[in-house]
């Protein structure tokens, strides 16, 4: 009896035999705990002591604003042990949470990284399940279930030397900038005021940061932020306030979205920097269409840009009754028109053999997930719509496209 | 709550096996129970099973969740006790205590969380642990054949001639309509072993061998079902009558005989469950040629006509994986079980409004009306 475990990095540097004993142990273990699993019982002793779950335990809590809470968190055992990849400031993870009994997961940038805590800034988004449960009800000790990290937001090595960085967020699109700031702070490539490092200007990167908030109330991080901008040499730090009329000096008379002119107030050579933008649809539309303006500061190229957004796709759903759309069954490559009927009835008529068993909706054998758009159950008539972060689970047999769609068959 | 008897039920206990088929001999049994139904009141009926199940499905949340972990932990405590209780097992009273822990730990594994959770009742929870994909059962039969030939052909066909092979298992005689066989004499003996041996039982089941001997079905079709029963059935003996015995050392046969008793009231109990489940007295079989294109109304009908309920406690309906609300369980298969004893109280209403028999019975009425039937269909047809 033998088992296909993958190796793991710490056996990689023990002796062969070790190896093979550490090897036949587990195999030994998998048999007797089977078939549910070594890990299914060590669960229930402490569910961090689960190998196969990343987890991380929330071991503060602290709310920025009203709607906003930063959670620090324990690292997950998958960074130290290698089986896990650790983010870069910049960049997200998606954190699986349980409310009201389910599982959902969401994408978080992280805030900042310590060697031994890190922590993500939430706002409450007001019809987000995820969002208004942890900034409501998060409390030490939670467990939350950490993914691999992704995203294009992470800084240059050599942290902007070569013409300068660029960084503009709006609203909660602060968080994956401010761990690129903490970590430039933490890397000593921001220079504080009177410090021997701002003797060398020489040396130091040009970093300009232009962030959008409503007000002051809303504005997360504020007091860091204005410590920021007053304590360091090579850093030009403003916060716009959208919805404030008459701009204070700290804003230097800047109000309103972002226009190329805000830009322009900053000690920052677009021309040369780096971009990067985070935060809702239109702000990092703005700042794209002015790099891409042939007669902007970099002749419309948009090479050193990088953009994120941070908000849900927004897919229009057709109205209550309609059905129809163009189905993208994205395993097998097939595209079909919605006739209303079920999609495994459509997906047969195109020569696809699905897995499925009762063709009306008991059975589940033909669970499928839909990565994009929206299904409609033809027996009770509920929509349910798939995001980026979070596809959702449709049994095909009995339903239909609700709009466009995509299915992982 | 408990289900209680409702009079028609039992009318219906006494009529359809013996005089009805004579007054009526060219009705069928569906046709006979539900005459006095207009295809308008069936569809109603239906709507009113399918607002049910809307309320529940919504209603659905952290109370299940709380609720089926309890269970899974204690399924695990029994388990993980029982099996080391079996080391002091030279001592008799922790040899009964353990191989007694351990049957039930495996009787909640199969029946509350195992059929439960395959039946996709927790899907919702987005828990990859406890989810129909992927959960896997302490037994001999792959969840993935097991699925198949349960959550698809038997809760399809529930009751269905010729169809639901859950009637007999393949081997039982267990309808007068399936033709008397000399061999059926040992259909009380089959029965017996059928129950011994369920584990194994369910898991050939799931290749139909039937289909195979009468060549309805080729070896190539099944060879890929054969390979998982081949690969999960050495696994549980060897984890069960093997390495666990063998960490006893001199205590080998101690141990191996805790786990075959644990696995044998573990399958005398859900054999006993699930015979009870659809194969009383007053519970209907159906044609094919009548379920063919019938509505959802009808098949909620059929469902609850094809099914029995065993009244009991608390404790009863969870160790019975809740298949003690089996009229429940066949109405709404993936709702959460624990969910069925408050939906019975509606469904019994119903039945009620509608002049509708709801076949309830205690364990021992139930279990002896199948035993009689097991019995009786093993001799040839009178007249």
């Amino acid at each position: 009896m033998s088992l296909d475990l993958p190796v793991r990095p710490a056996d990689a540097a023990r002796p062969p035999v070790r190896r093979t004993a550490a090897r036949a142990g587990r195999s030994l273990l998998e048999l007797l705990t089977g078939p549910h699993g070594t890990d299914r019982y060590l669960e229930l002793l402490d569910p961090k002591l689960a190998r196969d779950r990343q987890l991380a335990e929330v071991v503060a809590v602290r709310h920025e604003t009203d709607d906003v809470v930063t959670l620090t968190m324990t690292p997950p055992r998958g960074w130290a042990e290698g089986t896990l990849a650790r983010p870069v400031p910049g960049q997200a993870v998606n954190l699986t949470v349980e409310v009201d009994g389910v599982r959902h997961r969401r994408s978080f940038s992280v805030a900042s990284l310590a060697p031994t805590s890190w922590t993500v800034t939430i706002r409450a988004n007001p019809t987000g399940t995820v969002s208004r449960h942890l900034v409501a009800g998060a409390a030490r000790g939670l467990l939350v279930e950490v993914g691999p990290p992704f995203g294009e937001m992470v800084l240059p090595a050599d942290a902007g030397r070569d013409g300068g960085l660029l960084l503009v967020s709006g609203g909660s699109g602060i968080t994956p900038v401010m761990a690129m700031l903490r970590r430039l702070r933490e890397h000593q490539h921001l220079a504080p005021i009177g410090s021997p490092l701002a003797e060398t200007p020489a040396v130091l990167p040009r970093i300009a940061f232009l962030h959008y908030a409503r007000t002051e109330q809303d504005t997360i991080f504020a007091d860091e932020l204005t410590a920021l901008a007053a304590g360091y040499v090579n850093l030009d730090l403003v916060v716009v306030h959208t919805d404030v009329a008459q701009p204070d000096s700290a804003a230097r008379g800047l109000s309103g979205f972002f226009t190329p002119a805000h830009a322009e107030a900053l000690r920052i050579d677009p021309s040369t920097a780096r971009v990067f933008v985070c935060g809702p649809g239109p702000l990092a539309g703005a700042v794209t269409s002015w790099l891409q303006d042939p007669a902007g500061p970099t002749g419309g190229s948009t090479e050193r840009l990088t953009v994120e957004f941070f908000q849900p796709p927004l897919i229009a759903a057709p109205a209550d009754g309609d059905s129809g759309g163009a189905i993208t069954l994205s395993t097998s490559g097939t595209a079909l028109d919605s006739d209303g009927r079920s999609i495994l009835e459509q997906a047969e008529d195109a020569g696809l053999r699905p897995e499925h068993g009762c063709r009306m909706g008991i059975c589940h054998s033909c669970t499928r997930h839909v990565t994009t758009g929206s299904v409609r159950n033809l027996i009770d008539g509920t929509v349910e719509t798939a995001t980026d972060a979070s596809p959702v689970e449709a049994r095909i047999c009995v339903s239909t496209a609700h709009g466009d769609c995509a299915i992982d068959l | 709550m408990s289900a209680t008897l409702i009079p028609s039920g039992d009318l219906a206990h006494d009529v359809t096996n013996t005089a009805a088929p004579e007054q009526h001999p060219d009705l069928t049994e569906l046709a006979r129970i539900t005459s006095h139904l207009t295809p308008q009141d069936i569809e109603e009926l239906g709507a009113a099973f399918e607002a049910i199940r809307t309320r529940v499905l919504a209603d659905r949340g952290e109370v299940d969740a709380t609720y089926i972990r309890r269970v899974v932990k204690l399924q695990r405590s029994l388990e993980v006790g029982g099996r080391a209780s079996l080391y002091l097992g030279f001592l008799p009273p922790f040899f009964v205590a353990g191989a007694a822990a351990l049957g039930v730990a495996k009787i909640l594994d199969n029946m509350e969380i195992g059929h439960n959770v395959m039946h996709g009742q927790y899907d919702f929870m987005n828990d990859p642990a406890l989810h129909s994909r992927n959960f896997e059962w302490d037994t001999a039969a792959p969840s993935a054949n097991w699925k198949h030939g349960h959550n698809y052909l038997h809760h399809t066909w529930t009751n269905v001639k010729g169809k639901d092979r859950d009637i007999g298992y393949g081997v039982l005689r267990m309808t007068e309509d399936q033709p008397w066989r000399p061999l059926h004499l040992l259909n009380p003996v089959k029965a017996l072993l059928l129950a011994t041996f369920f584990q194994w039982g369910v898991a050939l089941h799931d290749l139909e061998v039937e289909n195979l001997i009468s060549g309805r079905t080729k070896w190539e079709d099944v060879s890929e079902f054969a390979k998982l029963i081949r690969h999960k059935a050495k696994r549980q003996a060897l984890k069960d009558y093997v390495v666990f015995p063998a960490l006893g050392g001199p205590l080998f046969p101690v141990i191996l005989a805790g786990n075959v008793t644990a696995n044998l009231i573990r399958n005398l109990w859900t054999f006993s469950i699930i015979f009870c489940g659809h194969f009383p007295d007053g519970v209907a079989l159906f044609e094919q040629d009548e379920v063919e294109g019938e509505t959802r109304g009808q098949w909620y009908l059929r469902q609850m006509l094809g099914s029995a309920n065993i009244t009991g406690g608390r404790t009863f309906h969870v160790l019975s994986g809740n298949l003690s609300h089996q009229i429940e369980h066949h109405l709404f298969p993936d709702l959460p079980a624990r969910r069925y004893a408050d939906i019975a109280v509606e469904v019994q209403a119903l039945c009620e409004e509608y002049e509708l028999p709801y076949e309830s019975g205690r364990f021992s009425r139930q279990l002896f009306s199948v035993a009689k039937k097991i019995v009786r269909l093993g001799l040839p047809s009178r007249g």
